[in-house]
């Protein structure tokens, strides 16, 4: 697995957060944009599910360079 | 900069419980506030950041800073969002959570200076190996640590650690934060921030400290059995819901830690799947606690009863989470509990009749609080008018329900993610406890080979 998804794990609401406070204005806009974050922010570990299963590859830490 | 970011499938699991009840905070938030919509989603999105960072930390320095992040945005959301004694309750949660997290800091640097120049003060020689804040590295020296120091080096993760848990006697702060935080708040806070506490005592405490592990064993393995029934024995007596969901969790927080602390596979294994399942349902009772106090503004049992008639799909949500609190088979709970009692059960079964002890406690408390706020007559004015849960509330419900199904009938994939991880950790914190196990077993003797020797 590439750690660039942990990263952007990370960065997903972050980025949300600083998008929020900067462009958006209108509480609707506020509360559907935080979903939108929040969801990519849950969608985006998922692939990261099929590195620690028992087949043998889940063998410790997936690791940044 | 180099650092270190990376993880297992213990993390995994942990991060994917903190996206999937962040997205229920959020849309469990769209009605409930109404004032500063701004700040109160940003913060959330904040606290969700420094969570997945603390998960995904391979190095001291990063999981310290994601660790104080988190602590602001839940000061400010406790604070500015919360109920009638906000400001106490926000205050409480920050003084004892950052106690926690500078004796935490002060056991990384020990850490950190015994791996090259030593402590010259106390008298200890470094190993030479260089600076360096890599968890990693900790993790193979920590039976290099002289068993004083990592004694002292336990005890401030310990206070960190135990803290954020809360263990029984440094719970007192949860009741208060859970009592006054908005829903979202409470949601994230039972889910997510308690794990906090445990993740750091698997990722940290065990692996880097096996001998000082072994040697507060005892002392924490009591706190936990207190912590189960003490915590179980205060739920049983409260007036507010959502109090009574928070002192709870003390209870099953303390069943977490002492399947933790049996230190064999099976025990690490049951804890690590209760965290996730404990997220789950109490997230779930917290957010239906909520939903309840949008519609009534009175979280205080007494002023329910019968509301199984006026909100069938409330009444009927509540009791499957209710029902995966207590551990009912077929629902996530039992898993977790189950597995926790055959590695505790193995290391004790007084151990193990203490937590038993505490399910029977948790079903008392769960199907009486069910009894009261759901059966009986509808006799409360009040509650003849209030609706059922609207298309959103009904989603998020069986979103967690779902869950609560899905890991009850078929947890295989949970356990396949940390079979590995857990096993690391069992070596770590006991090296032998495999080789024992592989010992070859004397063949069964047989009536006739007793008969024939006598």
């Amino acid at each position: 697995m590439d750690i660039g998804i942990l990263n952007v794990v990370t960065y997903v609401p972050l980025l949300g957060a600083l998008w929020i406070l900067f462009f958006f204005d209108d509480p609707k806009n506020i509360r559907y944009g935080a979903t939108f974050f929040a969801a990519g922010a849950s969608i985006r570990p998922l692939p990261a599910m099929r590195f620690f299963n028992s087949d043998g590859r889940a063998t410790g830490f997936r690791r940044s360079a | 900069m180099k650092y270190d970011f990376g993880i297992d499938g213990i993390a995994l699991l942990l991060i994917l419980l903190t996206t999937f009840m962040g997205l229920i905070a959020i849309w469990s938030s769209f009605s409930a506030i109404d004032h500063r919509q701004k700040e109160y989603y940003v913060l959330l999105l904040l606290l969700q950041t420094g969570m997945i960072g603390t998960f995904c930390a391979l190095d001291f320095f990063l999981f310290y800073v994601f660790w104080e992040v988190m602590l602001v945005p839940m000061y400010f959301i406790i604070g500015i969002w919360g109920g009638p004694r906000k400001l106490y309750a926000a205050i409480k949660f920050f003084l004892y959570t950052l106690a926690g997290s500078v004796l935490m800091l002060l056991s990384i640097l020990a850490l950190y200076f015994f791996n090259d120049g030593g402590i010259p003060f106390l008298h200890i020689i470094g190993l030479g190996n260089g600076y360096t804040f890599s968890m990693l590295q900790y993790h193979n020296i920590g039976h290099l640590i002289p068993v004083g120091l990592q004694m002292w080096i336990f005890a401030g993760f310990f206070f960190g650690f135990a803290i954020k848990v809360p263990m029984f006697p440094f719970h007192t702060w949860l009741p208060d934060a859970h009592t006054e935080a908005p829903t979202a708040g409470s949601i994230i806070l039972a889910a997510v921030l308690l794990k906090m506490g445990t993740y750091g005592f698997v990722r940290v405490a065990l692996p880097m400290l096996p001998q000082a592990t072994k040697k507060w064993l005892p002392f924490i393995i009591g706190l936990s059995i207190i912590g189960i029934i003490y915590g179980a024995l205060v739920t049983l007596v409260q007036k507010d819901m959502k109090k009574l969901i928070a002192y709870s969790s003390v209870s099953h927080l303390g069943f977490v830690m002492l399947g933790m602390f049996a230190l064999n596979p099976m025990g690490i294994k049951g804890s690590v799947i209760q965290m996730i399942n404990h997220g789950i349902s109490t997230g779930a009772l917290f957010l239906l606690v909520g939903i309840i106090y949008e519609r009534r503004h009175s979280r205080m049992i007494a002023d329910y009863g019968g509301l199984a008639k006026q909100m069938p799909m409330y009444a009927t949500i509540f009791l499957i989470a209710a029902l995966s609190s207590m551990g009912l088979p077929a629902l996530n709970g039992f898993i977790g509990e189950f597995t926790i009692l055959l590695g505790v059960a193995n290391r004790s079964i007084w151990w193990a009749a203490s937590a038993g002890l505490g399910i029977v406690l948790g079903a008392a408390y769960l199907l009486w609080l069910y009894q009261r706020v759901f059966w009986g007559p509808l006799d409360n004015p009040a509650n003849q008018k209030v609706r059922d849960l609207n298309r959103r509330e009904l989603a998020l419900g069986v979103a967690l329900v779902a869950c609560m199904v899905w890991i009850g009938i078929y947890p295989k994939p949970l356990f396949d993610m940390i079979d590995k991880p857990v096993d690391y950790i069992v070596r770590k914190v006991d090296p032998g406890y495999f080789d024992l196990q592989q010992m070859p077993v004397p063949p069964p003797t047989t009536v006739a080979t007793v008969e024939a020797t006598k």
